[in-house]
């Protein structure tokens, strides 16, 4: 695959003038450049900043979801829960936190066992799930400058435009979710101990009100500025699941033909190096 | 991506590693002096002091400076010269009292008159800017194979001076090099100690700012038989980067190729028995960084399309009227992004034989510098949410190198006329 690059023509000192080197050096190849742009809205470079190497055969994400005009990515990760390195008491811990299902009270098994008993189900012990996946939430880099990827191939260099740079870390959603359910779980309870206390209570005692303000939705004109409108939209546009393919898979070979230029016309170059300085000087 | 990697384990991102600064120590530090010249050193600051000073090591700890690098960090070690900054850690020993002798010593101590005890300083009391007494007397950076009697010599000036305690502690002198203090005795109290690079230390010199540079051989690569030249001889196919033996016979005649250690070409580039060049970077992702002002690109415009299109719109926009005229001009101005120019050749990569590799794009030249290697995995996606059976995200692999593209000003600036106003 390597390509012998013909040796260019013998460096004249004009040439060195014209690169700027030294006196005694030469130039050994001249390798062409070209643009490519047909990946370019769809190239996204994503950064894991936790991670030193690569993943490895079967420790990529499993799965994906994307919003793609919030630019936002989440990956599943998967967990070896069988690894010597893995915490059971952990896993199963915050293995709460992984599905929606509510945490069980005291109250709830007392009714599930009556309910149990009354159609002579005997209680049978659950396997524990384990926390097996670790969720990466993204947070986009703003570009500051042009950035491309290249590949040589063949003798040339193909480039292509990045628009898009995204930061991986590891998101602890399940701890939140873990909160939210005992929350939850909490008021179930003093729920439950009112209506027994309400109960026991003979009539004509007065009643404490309890007396909660809603938040009103819509509390005059509020603020809408162009962070809150961005969070916003980014909230309301829905998660889409994505399916993952490493880069062994076929499906990786075809795309990353892509990055190869489609057309080699040579294109002209609008720039003189005279509109460049002042481009870059901003003088005008 | 069917090629092999080049480096014999996955190409991670660890090439060209340079992660941490290298231990150059500092070079200001006295290093090696032995206790002989602490201990003389100690006892020449103490002015008349022949009195050890009886310091009741477990009564008093003494003082822990935080671990700040000596160098650099703290402000109080480069500035004025106060033990100041730090986070210390103070016991209280109830054996403040020093013996008299060293009362003496301070009371005939004719520098700072009227200053020592008044402030009662350097006898392991507490005050804020004397931090030494006990084990930890010098600091965390201190070192020198002092054995206690040295170091209570050293506490004893610390004592003697009282308030004038900036004047002889030397940050860097031989009695704090750590190494020196604590390297001879080997007992149970000696502190561990880790090797200490100083945050500024790395490539450049302090001193002038200039760096060490190495030349580096290009790697020397063969032609592979399969694939390319079916003529030569059969050699055998080794790695890429090797030499190995069947290149020797021929490079005997021609002398190997050096080019700077820090070239951007040292990894994507490399040298076959016959002298060309060859890339060892083949569908290795790189990554480019371009200012934010680029060279506009367009497709070609056909010669005899030119003059009619040139005269054409001259007369269409006289026809316009004076907004739209501003507006076609406003047009012409914007600057495209690379992302919106059509695909095709923008220029050359220009490889030369000391490493350097320039950027040709159109008219205007940049220079390519090694950009920085980050430590942690960086993923290139394709994402494709926009077709309607099957959205998918498509890793395509790591990137492996970055560069640095920067316009070279000396051409942009030659022949460049400039009319002072």
């Amino acid at each position: 695959m390597d390509v012998d690059h013909e040796a260019p023509p013998a460096t004249t000192q004009d040439d060195r003038d014209f690169y700027n080197v030294d006196p005694d050096d030469e130039i050994v190849a001249e390798l062409p450049v070209y643009l490519s742009n047909a990946l370019t809205p769809f190239l996204y470079l994503l950064q894991y900043p936790m991670r030193q190497t690569p993943f490895a055969e079967r420790q990529g994400p499993l799965a994906a979801r994307i919003k793609p005009n919030a630019k936002m990515v989440q990956l599943d990760l998967p967990l070896d829960t069988r690894s010597t390195h893995y915490s059971t008491e952990r896993g199963e811990e915050f293995s709460m936190g992984m599905h929606d299902k509510a945490v069980k009270t005291a109250y709830d098994r007392r009714m599930e066992e009556y309910e149990d008993e009354r159609q002579g189900i005997k209680s049978k012990k659950k396997e524990e799930e384990l926390l097996d996946k670790m969720t990466l939430t993204s947070t986009l880099i703003p570009t500051q400058t042009n950035y491309l990827v290249g590949v040589l191939h063949q003798g040339e260099l193909h480039l292509t435009p990045l628009q898009t740079i995204i930061q991986m870390r590891p998101g602890f959603s399940y701890l939140d979710k873990i909160d939210d359910k005992l929350k939850a779980a909490n008021k179930r309870i003093q729920e439950v101990e009112r209506q027994e206390e309400k109960k026991k209570q003979e009539k004509g005692e007065p009643q404490t009100l309890q007396v909660s303000m809603k938040q009103g939705d819509n509390q005059g004109a509020t603020r809408r500025n162009i962070y809150s409108m961005a969070v916003r939209n980014a909230d309301d546009e829905d998660w889409q699941p994505v399916v993952y393919y490493d880069q062994n898979s076929p499906e990786a070979e075809a795309a990353y033909q892509g990055l190869y230029t489609t057309s080699r016309s040579e294109l002209q170059c609008k720039t003189t190096r005279a509109a460049f300085l002042d481009e870059m000087s901003a003088i005008k | 991506m069917s090629t092999p990697p080049v480096e014999n384990t996955t190409p991670s991102v660890q090439k060209q590693t340079r992660r941490f600064a290298p231990t150059i120590r500092g070079r200001g530090r006295g290093r090696g002096s032995g206790p002989a010249d602490a201990s003389a050193d100690a006892s020449s600051s103490t002015a008349t002091d022949t009195v050890q000073v009886k310091v009741e090591a477990d009564a008093s700890i003494g003082h822990v400076q935080s671990e700040g690098p000596v160098e650099g960090r703290l402000q109080s070690v480069h500035g004025p010269k106060t033990r100041g900054g730090a986070a210390k850690f103070f016991t209280r020993s109830p054996r403040l009292r020093t013996t008299s002798a060293i009362d003496q010593a301070i009371k005939s101590d004719s520098r700072d008159g009227g200053r020592g005890r008044g402030r009662g300083r350097g006898r392991g009391m507490v005050v804020e800017e004397v931090s030494a007494s006990g084990i930890f007397s010098l600091g965390p950076s201190a070192a020198g194979s002092r054995s206690r009697s040295n170091m209570m010599a050293s506490m004893g000036a610390a004592a003697s001076y009282g308030g004038d305690v900036s004047q002889q502690y030397d940050e860097n002198g031989a009695d704090t090099d750590m190494m020196v203090l604590f390297g001879r005795t080997l007992d149970t109290n000696t502190p561990d100690m880790v090797n200490h690079v100083a945050r500024t230390a790395g490539e450049l010199e302090p001193s002038d700012l200039t760096r060490t540079r190495t030349k580096a051989p290009w790697t020397k690569t063969k032609t592979d038989n399969d694939k390319m030249d079916i003529d030569t001889p059969v050699k055998s196919e080794g790695a890429e980067k090797d030499g190995g033996e069947g290149a020797d016979t021929q490079s005997t005649t021609q002398e190997p190729w050096l080019m700077e250690d820090d070239a951007p070409a040292r990894h994507l580039f490399a040298v076959n028995e016959n002298n060309k060049v060859v890339s060892v970077a083949d569908d290795e992702l790189l990554f480019f960084q371009l200012p934010k002002v680029v060279p506009q690109f367009d497709l070609p415009v056909k010669e005899d399309e030119v003059n009619e299109d040139v005269d054409m719109v001259k007369d269409k926009e006289a026809d316009l009227p004076a907004p739209a005229q501003k507006a076609t001009l406003e047009e012409k101005m914007n600057q495209l992004s690379l992302s919106e120019m059509p695909n095709g050749s923008i220029g050359k990569l220009v490889v030369f034989k000391s490493g350097k590799i320039k950027l040709k794009m159109g008219d205007i030249l940049y220079d390519l510098d090694n950009g920085m290697t980050s430590s942690f995995l960086e993923n290139l996606m394709v994402v494709d949410t926009e077709s309607e059976q099957l959205k998918k995200s498509i890793e395509l692999g790591h990137l492996v190198q970055k560069f640095t593209c920067i316009p070279n000003i000396n051409s942009l600036l030659e022949g460049h006329e400039y009319t002072s106003s």
